[in-house]
């Protein structure tokens, strides 16, 4: 029965401890300043080696995701080299075509890629223009066409030492010659917020809202990066043209990196 | 003698590496307990510093003084009753009283923690402590069954 009460009486002792906190309080503190200060070295040491434990914990978890960030990487390798051979076999079978047809041979290559990581973005939330970290540094020069994937985010419009800055297909300044994937004519695509325009469209001209519009290169072959698609035509009274509306495919504040073909259009 | 070594490598080993493993020191694997349990199962009549300077020491290594005195005191009473009334035969019951005690135990624990401060409550590290401690349990006493068997 004594001991059944000392027991008692050490568990409600022990939690009052813990829970008044006594040992900060001002009459036990010298105690307890004390007998930190003899345990401060193994407390020090426990410190410093649950730093390195848990350091090397996550050192760990790090290693074993880029294992696996690798295994995914390595298998969209494979699948791209796939992707190569198989556009190269189209490559050769287009080639054939045109040789047979007398089409002049048009080599779509030779260009080179810089990839850029994006900034800046335009305050106004206009997406106007975006600031990219390569810049002459890197030979990039006005006019290179930037893109991200099969989409054109825009062209260089000045080159800093280290930066660039990109106008986009959002800005009002932004025009660019461009066709339809389904109507071979040649327009005008004037950038604009939200939606860009295709200019001079005549009224005999069979455009479709979703038409598709890529860029036309004059000088010399590019790429058909697509520009965006054809959102509403309009018509419009006592006028030669229609508007046509292109709602651009790129949206600039999901894009982290760009790539900058080195040519301009 | 070597009951306290083996509780003070523990507590060090717990405090020391498994603590920057799991999250915080309410879901850390409580080893010490594990072989306290063990010992209180064992022996017919254990010495009541066997509980208190291991659980003295851990609250020393987690600056938490009373935090784990109240708690092994507790498995103390939770054991010592169990023990007035039924024998350990099988292992279907070892576990069982095991994961009872640690259940027990961690509850209190974090009541108690929770009356200070605030820390999520989080079920699955709960349930892995939990795991641990039961297999660790398993392990040691496996010559505890067979003991009482023949008995």
């Amino acid at each position: 029965m004594k001991k059944n009460l000392t027991l008692i009486f050490m568990f409600l002792l022990s939690i009052s401890l813990y829970v008044t906190d006594v040992s900060s309080s001002v009459y036990i503190r010298p105690i307890t300043q004390l007998f930190f200060n003899l345990l401060l070295p193994l407390y020090q040491a426990k410190a410093d080696l649950q730093e390195y434990v848990e350091e090397g914990m996550k050192t760990y978890i790090f290693l074993v995701n880029v294992q696996k960030n690798n295994l995914e990487l390595s298998k969209k390798i494979e699948e791209l080299e796939l992707y190569r051979s198989m556009y190269k076999s189209c490559e050769i079978s287009l080639v054939k075509i045109s040789n047979d047809l007398g089409v002049k041979d048009i080599t779509t290559q030779g260009y080179k890629i810089i990839n850029a990581k994006i900034i800046g973005y335009d305050l106004k939330g206009k997406d106007e223009f975006i600031l990219i970290n390569k810049g002459r540094d890197e030979n990039v020069k006005e006019g290179f066409l930037v893109f991200s994937n099969q989409n054109l985010v825009g062209v260089v419009e000045k080159v800093l030492p280290m930066s660039s800055i990109v106008l986009t297909v959002y800005s009002d300044r932004f025009t660019l010659s461009a066709t339809l994937l389904d109507y071979s004519k040649n327009y005008i695509y004037k950038g604009g917020w939200k939606e860009g325009q295709l200019l001079h469209v005549s009224y005999e001209d069979d455009i479709n809202s979703d038409s598709y519009v890529v860029i036309r290169g004059i000088k010399e072959k590019l790429p058909a990066f697509l520009i965006g698609r054809v959102s509403r035509v309009d018509d419009v009274k006592g006028d030669f043209f229609k508007r046509v509306y292109v709602k651009p495919s790129v949206d600039i504040r999901k894009l982290e990196y760009v790539s900058i073909l080195s040519s301009k259009p | 003698m070597s009951f306290y070594i083996y509780t003070f490598i523990l507590a060090f080993i717990q405090t020391f590496l498994l603590l920057p493993i799991f999250s915080g020191y309410l879901y850390t694997p409580d080893f010490v307990t594990v072989a306290m349990l063990y010992t209180l199962l064992k022996n017919q009549d254990t010495d009541l510093k066997k509980v208190l300077i291991p659980a003295f020491i851990l609250d020393l290594l987690y600056d938490s003084i009373g935090l784990n005195i109240s708690s092994k005191l507790l498995v103390f009473f939770v054991v010592h009753a169990f023990k007035k009334k039924y024998i350990i035969t099988t292992k279907g019951a070892l576990i069982l009283l095991s994961l009872i005690v640690f259940i027990i135990e961690h509850m209190f624990k974090y009541l108690l923690f929770r009356i200070k401060y605030y820390y999520p409550f989080e079920p699955i590290n709960l349930i892995l402590c939990l795991i641990f401690q039961t297999v660790a349990m398993v392990i040691l006493s496996r010559h505890i069954i067979t003991q009482n068997e023949q008995t």
